[in-house]
């Protein structure tokens, strides 16, 4: 019995080709994209799976208030809290600050310029564990100048002899011994170290006191807690700590309060302005999933419209087979079988697509799939149970309506019409489609835009042709704690820019140490108007930049000089920007000039006012700035203005004049434009994803429509056929086949927009600059969709105008 | 007796008025006879066909089949009965397409629990005795309606029904092809097969034993 119910399945799938191939289509491509969008949402949910103890792993985020006014918030959190809180507190166990700072390591022969070297301390991989690969957890890092470091870059240091015990000489050339070698950091982890130096360093070289102490935010703090302590509790247990130590009644009115981030949790939900990398975006992976489920609904609806609509054209077959006995149930075995086949098909189709296509889609998007889940039982027996289930749902109806026609309808043979309610579930179906399509296109649409605003927004800067080198590692291996050393430096350089110089389609030459798009180098805390009153607690930027800087960049001065050098004296003068004017208080920028103002404890005379300009994304507002003249210490960067016409040749040139300066460092230069737009990444890629996504949602929508206009033409032949006789012209054979699928998308519309609206409001009010959403968005999205299923319903009209009305009927 | 009808009446109603489409019908079929219904078109011939099959309701009356009261019985147990012991005969042969001759023959079978190797003698005997063991691999498009209606024929036989209900089985066919078809029943019913057909033609009802004509769903003579 099940033989023949196979067979004849694949019998009735050659016979409808056209409509099988849709049907398997559809399905195959929803279930690939869902597929893929599992493997991205499984990717964004495994976050620090390589530590073993990740559940009982917090960061201590921290907040600092001033007479209950939040001064700051973020990552970095008092560097006292690694000794006090495993003493003081019972179930946390061990904690560690880290401290993220790009270093140049050397050994004899070989020399790595902005390393991602983390200075911890000794109780670090204790807190996070499993990660080291051979070296003593208790000792690797427990005293100055050891060094424990990954996999690769060990290879990259060392080849194949073993590391340990070697020496690596770090920045100006501090000796490290190497004690330790632990796992390369997956993709999937928020902190991505490389070497692993011991903070003690900085004691030993007197750089920092041993003891640390509540007021400084000196970096990340993580703790590890045993399995008896909650969250809650110990965040309390903190906070009361911290209560203790920093009392508002006490301190000038000063309070401490933490929060405690579970590590998995970090890549997802936090997203402070001190964040180690841009991290992921909850919400965001929800919309995808969101979307995923949208084109599983439409991919689904397709095949019940079709399936339905197809069996009515088996009426016959459904029709002598009752006559020869076959039960309701027998026939929607027979039915069930067909969905299954289907959906098998489909599925397996589904695994080659994904198979195919992941290392591009990797690529493309930018984004990471993981499919670790397909690893795992419970996965597969959830996943059977509910494709089982969706298929068994999906089949229901079709296999429902096709049993339940009357027989001597059926053996009529002819194609019937389904009942009115079978109608009206079929339009409802159709509403849910369209409703999908339109709120996807405007949604895409409006998305798109607002990535395009913010890169096309007018910065106050122009980074176009402008080339960014990274200054020669020379800077950082000489030491920086003298103004001469780096007045040497400054010298060669100098040299250098001349040189460019030379050359008529090299603007102009710059240093800095931080540039658009990079967090700055000094965040200040304390600002205070000399012979004003109290200091502002707040948080500001201090950038150093040199006399070169404001020019190359196009910013506008409002009132005041540009720096001028002098070789002879550091002097202490700072440009700021208007926000910073603001800060002050200031009414006029001429008002300012000549003031002085005091950065935690230096004292700065303003000496020119810069309007405002973005050093960071749009997503960010401006923050009050000053601008310091020093020449870059440690990681600077040169910047070069080119002229627009013939890049390589200027770079060439570039390039020739770097390796006679700087024999020994490496040329490595970007565009200044496209770095600053690495910074919509996240926003570009989620906007990509959600782009294909809605493409293939409407083009999978628009094969149903396609297949189902086709087979409600087939169904109403006839009917058209007598009204032609009857002298209907075109227009009217037009208006009779599409103003059912003109009056659904209407409603559709009307359910849909609102809807959108709200949704995208949302998504909006997470941008400092943002666009407002425009009527003739969400009319044009509408239309477009409108004239899809026209061009549709044409194709049929045109085909049906074609065929000669007094044969049709004849053949009836 | 194999079935009878008594006082069947059965309607539809159109704009307030109350059409009849059986209107009084009462008649009994003995085993062994070949009755032909005969009528002008709308008299009702195919509804009564189907009332006997079982495959229509009726509004009123008696329907006796195999000393069973059909009228009280359930969807589920009518359904038994005319799988067992009925067989169909349509003009348009409605044979399924995606099957070939031996599949369509075989599958009034697997709606009743045959085994495999039941079913295949059951069918290999089908395919014997009308001569079509050559054709039993084509799909009914690739036959010509006498032999399509063959196929139809030895369908409707090969679970050994009591009854063969036939609905102008030649209505289809050329005149030789016809006069064949009628040739075989003639032959079926003398191997004791109850047959009712409906008809257009005197010739094919002169095949018959007994010949009813329905007009306006009366019965004129019996």
């Amino acid at each position: 019995m099940f033989k023949n119910n196979l067979k004849f399945a694949l019998r009735v799938f050659s016979r409808e080709k056209f409509f099988t191939a849709i049907n398997i289509g559809g399905l195959a491509l929803g279930f690939a994209v869902c597929i893929l969008i599992l493997g991205y949402v499984t990717f964004e949910f495994s976050y620090e799976d390589h530590i073993d103890n990740k559940a009982n792993v917090y960061r201590v985020a921290t907040a600092r208030y001033v007479h209950g006014k939040k001064v700051f918030e973020g990552t970095k959190g008092p560097s006292i809290l690694e000794q006090i809180a495993p003493v003081e507190i019972p179930n946390i166990e061990h904690a560690t600050r880290t401290y993220f700072e790009p270093c140049l390591v050397r050994t004899d022969d070989k020399k790595y310029a902005k390393q991602k070297v983390y200075w911890v301390d000794k109780d670090f991989l204790k807190v996070f564990k499993g990660l080291l690969i051979s070296g003593n957890p208790d000792t690797a890092l427990d005293a100055p100048l050891k060094m424990v470091l990954t996999a690769s870059r060990a290879y990259a240091l060392f080849g194949n002899e073993d590391p340990i015990g070697k020496e690596v000489k770090v920045n100006e050339g501090m000796p490290f011994q190497v004690t330790g070698v632990v796992k390369d950091p997956p993709l999937n982890t928020h902190f991505k170290y490389e070497y692993l130096a011991t903070l003690d360093t900085w004691v030993h070289y007197g750089w920092i006191q041993k003891e640390g102490n509540w007021h400084w935010n000196f970096g990340q703090n993580y703790i590890s807690v045993s399995n008896q302590g909650s969250k809650d509790n110990i965040q309390r247990a903190l906070n009361n700590l911290s209560l203790l130590h920093v009392n508002p009644e006490k301190s000038e009115g000063k309070k401490i309060e933490f929060g405690l981030q579970p590590i998995e949790d970090i890549h997802l939900t936090s997203n402070y302005n001190d964040e180690l990398e841009a991290n992921g975006n909850l919400s965001q992976v929800y919309i995808i999933m969101g979307v995923g489920i949208a084109i599983l609904i439409i991919v689904f609806i397709n095949f019940i419209n079709l399936s339905t609509t197809l069996s009515l054209r088996r009426s016959k077959d459904t029709g002598v087979r009752k006559t020869l006995g076959a039960s309701a149930l027998q026939l929607r075995i027979q039915y069930f079988i067909e969905a299954f086949l289907l959906n098998v098909t489909a599925l397996i189709i589904a695994a080659i697509i994904v198979l195919v296509s992941t290392s591009f889609i990797e690529s493309y998007f930018n984004i990471s799939l993981s499919f670790n889940v397909f690893t795992k039982p419970l996965f597969w027996f959830l996943g059977i149970l509910i494709f089982g289930v969706c298929v068994l749902a999906v089949s229901f109806y079709p296999a429902f309506v096709l049993t339940s026609i009357d027989v001597n309808t059926a053996i009529k043979g002819k194609i019937i019409k389904g009942r009115t309610s079978h109608a009206y579930i079929k339009q409802g179906l159709l509403v849910v489609q369209f409703c999908a399509s339109i709120f996807l296109t405007i949604a895409a649409y409006v998305v798109y835009q607002q990535v395009q605003f913010m890169q096309n927004y007018d910065l106050g800067i122009n980074t176009n042709q402008v080339i960014v080198l990274q200054a020669p590692t020379s800077l950082n291996a000489g030491g920086w704690h003298s103004y001469d050393e780096i007045a040497i430096k400054n010298g060669k350089y100098n040299v250098f820019r001349q040189q460019l110089l030379q050359n008529s389609s090299l603007k102009e030459v710059a240093s800095c140490y931080s540039i658009p798009g990079e967090e700055a180098e000094l965040l200040r805390h304390n600002i205070k108007l000399k012979g004003k009153g109290e200091a502002i607690q707040t948080e500001v930027e201090e950038r150093l930049i040199d006399e070169n800087f404001l020019p190359l960049y196009g910013a506008e001065i409002l009132a005041g000089n540009n720096f001028e050098i002098d070789p002879t004296q550091q002097k202490m003068e700072t440009i700021i920007n208007e926000k910073a004017l603001e800060l002050l208080g200031f009414e006029s920028p001429e008002d300012a000039l000549g003031q002085e103002v005091m950065l935690d404890g230096l004292l700065w005379k303003i000496r020119a006012i810069v309007a405002d300009f973005h050093m960071k994304s749009l997503t960010e507002s401006i923050l009050p700035a000053f601008y310091t003249n020093r020449h870059p210490f440690a990681f600077g960067h040169y910047l070069v203005k080119l002229s627009p016409n013939n890049l390589k040749a200027q770079m060439d040139f570039i390039e020739s004049k770097w390796h006679a300066m700087y024999p020994d460092d490496p040329f490595l230069a970007h565009f200044s434009d496209s770095f600053f737009n690495e910074q919509y990444n996240q926003c570009k890629q989620f906007g990509n994803i959600f782009n294909a996504l809605t493409i293939l949602a409407i083009l999978i929508a628009n094969l149903g429509l396609l297949a189902m206009v086709s087979l409600t033409t087939v169904e109403n032949l006839k009917a058209i056929a007598v009204r032609r006789v009857l002298g209907a012209n075109n227009k009217a054979v037009f208006m009779l086949m599409s103003k059912g699928y003109i009056l659904l998308i209407v409603i559709a519309a009307a359910i849909a927009i609102p809807l959108t609206w709200y949704f995208l409001m949302n998504w909006l009010n997470n941008f400092a600059y943002r666009i407002e959403i425009q009527g003739v968005v969400f009319l044009s999205a509408v239309l477009l969709i409108l004239m899809v299923a026209v061009c549709n319903i044409m194709y049929y009209v045109l085909k049906v105008l074609r065929l000669n009305p007094a044969v049709i009927i004849r053949e009836e | 007796m194999i079935l009878q009808l008594k006082n069947i009446f059965k309607w539809v109603n159109s704009g307030g008025n109350r059409v009849f489409l059986l209107n009084d019908i009462d008649f009994t079929v003995n085993e062994g006879e070949f009755i032909s219904i005969m009528g002008p078109s709308g008299s009702g011939k195919t509804t009564l066909l189907n009332v006997i099959g079982m495959l229509d309701d009726f509004n009123e009356g008696e329907y006796t089949f195999l000393d069973e009261p059909v009228h009280t019985l359930k969807e589920k147990h009518r359904a038994r009965l005319y799988k067992e012991y009925i067989g169909f005969v349509f003009q348009a042969y409605h044979l399924i397409d995606e099957l070939t001759v031996y599949e369509n023959i075989e599958t009034p079978l697997l709606y009743k629990k045959h085994s495999s190797s039941e079913r295949k003698a059951m069918v290999a005997d089908m395919l014997d005795r009308f001569n079509i063991v050559g054709k039993k691999d084509l799909f009914p498009s690739q036959l010509s309606g006498g032999q399509q209606q063959l196929v139809g024929i030895a369908r409707a036989l090969v679970s050994s029904p009591k009854l063969i209900l036939a609905d102008e089985p030649t209505g289809n066919l050329n005149s030789t092809q016809g006069e064949e078809i009628m040739q075989l029943f003639k032959k079926l019913n003398d191997e004791g097969v109850t047959i009712i057909q409906v008809t257009h033609s005197e010739t094919n009802a002169t095949y018959g034993s007994r010949t009813i004509h329905l007009k306006d769903g009366l019965i004129v003579n019996n």
